[in-house]
């Protein structure tokens, strides 16, 4: 194992650690797990299937783009998380506006709030790359893209969020 | 199709969505889907709601014929 994989290896470590530690300050239990009911299990299970399918179709639109274009070669180490980008978006979306992403357990407002903080973590690490140059080298994509595109993910869940509780406000 | 008579029974009792949702363990979009008819509940769920609100699932959930 090399320094840059066992680097790799203590930020997933250190991100789940963090994951685990606000999952319980954003329960209002103070349990890690978010508990759901039957339905929004039954919403969720939905949720995944769809995000399996746009995975699915993701990965297909990448191969059929790299025939004729070197798609792969210049998105670098985010082709990897493009699918994986793209249906977690399906989920999350689909989740939301069918009520079953926030848990019973869960305290909105901390969530949002934290989603906020993240978000703009993401994006101020992506924009400093990138002011450095380092979000592109040699027409290839490179790590740093990747906090972009989380930072993008984790405003889509804000979004999506203050969308689906300004309808419901109207409709109550 | 929409359940009238759990929503009948509900507002009996004085209840809002949120606090029959709150009784049962469920979330009150739960109890808004089932009075909706949008969501067919198990058989677990519709028990802990006639318990709530002091019913028979005869008198809650049996659709006539």
């Amino acid at each position: 194992m090399n320094e840059k994989t066992i680097g790799f290896l203590a930020g997933i470590a250190v991100s789940l650690v963090i994951v685990y530690i606000a999952l319980k300050k954003l329960n209002s239990d103070g349990k890690a797990t978010t508990k759901y009911d039957e339905r929004q299990k039954a919403v969720r299970g939905k949720a995944y299937t769809y995000a399996f399918w746009a995975v699915l179709l993701a990965n297909c639109i990448l191969l059929a783009l790299s025939v004729n274009e070197p798609v792969i070669e210049r998105l670098g180490p985010v082709l990897f998380f493009v699918p994986v980008f793209i249906g977690i978006t399906v989920q999350i979306t689909y989740s939301i506006f069918n009520d079953g992403y926030v848990g019973l357990n869960t305290n909105l407002k901390k969530y949002l709030i934290f989603m906020i903080f993240v978000t703009i973590i993401n994006v101020g690490v992506g924009v400093m790359a990138a002011i450095n140059g380092q979000v592109c080298l040699d027409g290839r994509l490179q790590g740093p893209f990747i906090n972009i595109l989380c930072g993008i993910l984790f405003l889509i869940v804000v979004v999506d969020l203050l969308i689906k509780n300004a309808v419901e406000n109207r409709e109550a | 199709m929409k359940n009238l008579r759990l929503k009948a029974a509900r507002a009996g009792m004085d209840l809002s969505q949120d606090e029959l949702a709150g009784l049962v363990g469920v979330s009150r979009q739960t109890i808004s889907a089932i009075e909706k008819g949008d969501y067919n509940p198990t058989i677990n769920l519709c028990i802990a709601i006639c318990r709530a609100l002091g019913k028979t699932l005869d008198e809650l959930f049996w659709e006539e014929s």
